[in-house]
């Protein structure tokens, strides 16, 4: 059993332990604690670990979740490869137990493959619709990544095997995606197992490399 | 949807703050990420044919036979092949044969097309075209590398009678079942491998929407993808542009619906008794001297030729060896002749 794993099984074991104390991923349960500290793992688009810290606030008559996490590309464990992202989350509309939960994210990424090296920032919007209950939710989301503004510089290689004139600086609206699929989440006692689940395409609809996107989280309530 | 408007506004404000003062670049933009196409640089020498610009260099005497150089890829260009076009050992194939080094529709710095014009009839009729310009009425030969010997052996393959003689470096598969068993040889597949991560997130930063970006993300893949290939990485053959749609359309071109390569180039060459010589690198682990040693036995008179110390791009690394062999190669064809 490697050692990730083992970690992971004894923070489940460690949550069946504790009863009644409530985690915040599902929006049901942002009012029962006020933090969370979470871990994720998954294809997103690159094999991305991530940690982070969300914080409940009450404001302008609603509950928001703000939050902070760093992910880092685990192939390689390679730290040029990162994300940061700062998120809000809030239930917009909300029926019984079904809610539509969006949530906005201002994100910091960078990488260096090899033919440049990029800084990019940008915006992440999505929806979430879904039945919220107390101990799980299962919402089907909709979103948009868009890589706002992105600088580039480009490898000796690149410039020696293919464009010697290529051009390093800011690139304006390089990219962005829509993700589309199934969120989920299960609370048992104070900690909540997540999963993330679906397709991505370009701003145009285009294929990707990979298509899909998929990813298991454990967060800790506090 | 009040919420990601205001999102979105918030953010190309902050994107703006800190370009502020910063020449922003479009991405789509010709010259940016990837070199301007003949379409975008009328000085970049072309000529015009089959309803298309094509990026194109000839060396030599024109009233001498006619040798046309036919890149890899699909979807690479020339570049990689002018040592071939040079003097080595004081002796240059220009001496004796007119060169033609053209890139194929939609690839290098020719001019860009969609879907419906990048098909494998509409490459062999561009190659056809090429042919009755430079050598109208008499036969050429063709130098192909890699997709290049695919393309020799597919033209071969239909026009036996307007070829003088093939050389085939590294070709690819000749037909679909060959390349079936190779396919999962060609890249690194493996989910943990740097450059696929690499390839993955690079696409939350340039998205493949147009063109120039689409061939831009075509290129991560060059240096680590094909392990393989043992292509040098100090001597890197050179690329102008990767044309990612001519290489996904021809690619695709070759297969049927369910994405199953089907293709065969071979159907008709018992008709072809020229000989043809094949040129593999020794380090080439897939489409090096095991494949090409198959494929001579497609043709009805071949020889193989194995140059040591290179990998796939023998071409490129090994141009001297490879020359050598392509002008005794030539000479032979020559006595055969008189």
């Amino acid at each position: 059993m490697t050692r990730s794993l083992r970690i992971v099984v004894a923070l489940v074991v460690l949550a069946l332990g504790v009863r009644d104390v409530a985690a915040q991923w599902n929006a049901a349960r942002f009012g029962a604690t006020r933090n969370q500290v979470y871990t994720t793992f998954g294809l997103d688009p690159a094999l991305v670990g991530s940690v982070g810290y969300a914080r409940v606030v009450p404001w302008v008559g609603r509950e928001w979740q703000l939050g902070a996490e760093v992910g880092v590309v685990g192939a390689e464990f390679d730290t040029r490869d990162f994300r940061a992202r700062l998120q809000a989350r809030t239930t917009v509309v909300r029926w019984r137990s079904v809610r539509l939960v969006g949530s906005a994210a201002f994100i910091t990424r960078g990488t260096e493959n090899s033919i440049y090296r990029a800084l990019s920032f940008g915006a992440d919007v999505t929806g979430a619709l879904g039945v919220y209950r107390r101990r799980w939710f299962v919402a089907g989301e909709f979103g948009r990544d868009k890589a706002i503004i992105t600088h580039l510089t480009h490898s000796d290689w690149y410039r020696q095997k293919f464009y010697r004139d290529a051009k390093d600086g800011w690139y304006l609206d390089a990219g962005g995606t829509y993700h589309y699929g199934v969120v989920s989440s299960v609370a048992i006692g104070r900690t909540e197992i997540g999963v993330r689940a679906g397709w991505q395409r370009t701003e145009d609809f285009n294929d990707m490399v990979p298509p899909m996107y998929a990813s298991v989280g454990i967060g800790v309530g506090f | 949807m009040r919420a990601p408007q205001w999102i979105t506004a918030t953010c190309l404000g902050l994107g703006g703050l800190m370009a502020l003062g910063c020449e922003t670049l479009d991405p789509g933009a010709p010259g940016n990420l990837v070199p301007p196409t003949v379409a975008e640089d009328a000085s970049l020498p072309a000529i015009e044919m089959n309803g298309s610009r094509f990026h194109l260099e000839t060396f030599g005497n024109p009233a001498n036979p006619v040798i046309v150089f036919l890149h890899g890829g699909p979807g690479s260009d020339y570049r990689g092949l002018l040592r071939l076009a040079e003097r080595r050992n004081g002796y240059s194939l220009a001496d004796e044969y007119f060169l033609v080094f053209w890139d194929q529709r939609g690839t290098g710095l020719s001019m860009r097309h969609d879907k419906g014009l990048l098909t494998t009839d509409v490459y062999v009729n561009d190659l056809n075209t090429l042919a009755d310009r430079y050598s109208p009425g008499r036969p050429v030969f063709l130098i192909g590398e890699s997709w290049g010997g695919m393309f020799a052996t597919r033209y071969i393959n239909q026009y036996p009678e307007r070829v003088a003689g093939a050389v085939l470096i590294e070709s690819g598969p000749l037909d679909g079942a060959t390349q079936e068993r190779l396919k999962d040889d060609m890249f690194d597949l493996d989910l943990g491998s740097e450059w696929l991560n690499d390839y993955a997130w690079a696409s939350q930063f340039l998205s493949p929407d147009d063109h120039a970006r689409m061939d831009y993300e075509r290129m991560l893949g060059a240096r680590d993808g094909q392990p393989k290939f043992h292509q040098s990485t100090v001597d890197p053959q050179p690329v102008w542009r990767l044309g990612a749609a001519a290489s996904k359309y021809i690619t695709e071109d070759g297969q049927d619906e369910n994405g199953v390569f089907n293709y065969d180039f071979t159907t008709n060459l018992a008709a072809y008794t020229t000989p043809v010589l094949f040129i593999a690198g020794a380090w080439s682990e897939v489409l090096g001297p095991s494949l090409q040693q198959e494929q001579v036995l497609r043709y009805p008179s071949a020889s193989l030729q194995v140059v040591d110390g290179a990998g796939h791009d023998v071409a490129w690394v090994k141009a001297t060896e490879v020359l050598t062999a392509a002008r005794a190669y030539l000479d032979a064809l020559k006595g055969g002749s008189q």
